[in-house]
């Protein structure tokens, strides 16, 4: 019913293509989230297809980074979370993070007090850890220059990119990055997403954004929630070509949106 | 002031620090890494006093006390990293997250384990045969310092720089200060914490088992309650430091057992116990993360 609902929601609004279920990596069925007395999420039904980026949408406080956290078992949560076949649903998060996710919190959350080659040594426990490492300070070689630094006094652009280092040192099946470019400068948010860009090449991504022209770069499909639910699902281009779909699911204001496509 | 006296009182207020910070290190670092108030913490001192007489006044077949101290300080270690392992193990695991219950569980454990100790051993003092060396005295600048002074300065030194090495060099170590700032970023890079938090408990029952053998030197005699006792301390030594950071506790331990030294000697006995808890108020008003501690998140 749930579903329906949400199938629904993307038909009323002309909606875009579903992704293929047989060719998703991340199955997500009836996800619910209570945080205290508010329910968050009820019954989130998605996919995440495999080698793209997915964009997950929505306006401010709509349950995204609820959303990621849940999938990471970080919240409690109900609901089916299976990927690439297994149920991760029950896991502890270390668990689910060895069954192959990999996080890049909002806040970036690197180790304040631990040098940058610390917060990257901490991460370099998989097998092909190392083969990461060049490829890591070969996107971003500030990583090597500021070895012994310690995190806390890097910038937040640095601190953003020690973060998605970190990350990407685990060869993981699913990338979950929550607003990379939340707080950054114009100039250094350029330089993160080239480098986002680059680097999830041929990774799958579940990426929350708030700036549409980041998301529009890096994404090929979208999700958006609204009121708890899946909204809408399809192509990005199909989303930011729609102005009054964008206005109705993100509440992206007219002139904003035309500013938006005057510099895209 | 003379001299001697200054450094008399310095040489035995860090001896003080020494002990102090055997006991508050683990203490810190098990509150930084689990948000644990951990109050057995003082039993893990106890049973490292009682190893101690234990062997010193019962391992007759060891005639040289020099060798038997030696042990004495082994069995304690292994007892109280006993102590500390099953604490967490049987006890703390099932409540982490639920922290009145916690306190509850280890001040009970703490209040089971003097009973049980006072049972067996009886409330009395008890004070055992201590190696003659450690009764002599070497003159420094003027002042006669017993050797027991300099050797608890020298254990104390010792364990502080291998605690610190042990957290800077090794990948437990790691994963323990990454903890202490930020325990749910340290499972979501896929490593189970869990394991740490037994390590953390078991290593700070070691460090405050061999505290509670060095404090038996320093007091010369144990009682049930001591650790009890010296526990209070080790909190407002945490505090003062910065909970989670062992270097604030080493500093902190030093500030602390100095000021209580000097001030008990010019002002009165018990006025450097108060002086104490004035630094302690001093430092939540002006600095409550402590002297080295960050923020927590």
């Amino acid at each position: 019913m749930m579903s329906d609902r949400s199938v629904q929601g993307h038909d009323h609004h002309g909606g875009g293509q579903a992704p293929a279920q047989t060719a998703s990596l991340l199955r997500v069925r009836d996800l619910h989230v209570h945080r205290g007395e508010a329910h968050i999420l009820h019954g989130l039904d998605f996919e995440v297809a495999p080698n793209q980026v997915t964009a997950l949408l929505g306006r401010n406080g709509v349950g995204k980074t609820t959303t990621l956290l849940a999938l990471l078992g970080l919240l409690p949560a109900a609901g089916l979370v299976e990927l690439d076949g297994d149920d991760l649903a029950d896991l502890p998060t270390h668990h689910r993070v060895q069954r192959g996710l990999s996080y890049v919190p909002e806040d970036r959350e690197v180790f304040t007090q631990l040098s940058v080659e610390e917060n990257l040594r901490l991460a370099m426990q998989w097998p092909g850890s190392t083969d990461r490492l060049p490829m890591v300070h070969d996107l971003f070689p500030e990583l090597k220059a500021r070895a012994a630094q310690k995190a806390g006094s890097l910038s937040g652009g640095q601190q953003q990119m020690l973060a998605l280092g970190r990350a990407l040192l685990h060869p993981s099946k699913l990338m979950l990055i929550d607003e990379p470019t939340k707080g950054l400068a114009p100039i250094i948010i350029t330089e993160v997403v080239a480098a986002l860009a680059r680097a999830t090449e041929d990774s799958t991504v579940l990426l929350v954004e708030q700036n549409l022209r980041v998301a529009e770069e890096l994404a090929t499909d979208a999700i958006v929630i609204d009121e708890g639910q899946v909204a809408w699902r399809g192509p990005m281009e199909q989303l930011l070509g729609d102005p009054a779909l964008k206005q109705s699911l993100l509440g992206v204001g007219r002139s904003r949106s035309a500013d938006e496509e005057g510099s895209a | 002031m003379s001299l001697q006296v200054f450094v008399l009182l310095s040489v035995t207020g860090l001896g003080l620090a020494g002990v102090y910070f055997l006991i508050a290190s683990g203490l810190s670092l098990i509150f930084g890494l689990m948000d644990v108030l951990n109050l057995a913490h003082g039993l893990f001192f106890t049973v490292g006093s009682y190893a101690t007489w234990w062997v010193m006044s019962r391992f007759d077949v060891i005639g040289s006390l020099g060798l038997r101290f030696a042990v004495a300080l082994l069995v304690a270690a292994a007892m109280g990293w006993a102590v500390g392992w099953a604490t967490e193990r049987l006890f703390v695991r099932r409540f982490y997250g639920d922290h009145v219950t916690q306190i509850l569980i280890t001040l009970g454990i703490s209040l089971a384990g003097v009973a049980l100790i006072g049972g067996w051993f009886s409330y009395d003092p008890r004070t055992f045969p201590l190696p003659e060396l450690f009764g002599q005295v070497v003159v420094i600048a003027g002042a006669r310092i017993p050797v027991s002074r300099l050797l608890i300065l020298a254990v104390s030194v010792v364990l502080l720089v291998a605690l610190l090495t042990f957290l800077r060099r090794t990948r437990h170590g790691l994963i323990i200060r990454a903890g202490v700032e930020n325990r749910q970023m340290v499972q979501a890079m896929g490593i189970d914490v869990a394991k740490s938090f037994t390590l953390v408990f078991a290593l700070g029952g070691l460090l405050a088992a061999i505290g509670g053998v060095l404090g038996a030197v320093f007091f010369a005699g144990i009682t049930p309650e001591f650790g009890l006792n010296v526990l209070i301390f080790a909190f407002i030594v945490v505090v003062i430091g910065g909970l989670g950071s062992v270097e604030g506790t080493a500093l902190s331990a030093v500030l602390v057992g100095l000021t209580q030294q000097f001030v008990n000697f010019f002002a009165g006995a018990g006025v450097g116990d108060l002086t104490v808890v004035v630094l302690l108020a001093a430092t939540l008003l002006l600095r409550p993360q402590g002297l080295l501690g960050e923020v927590a998140r």
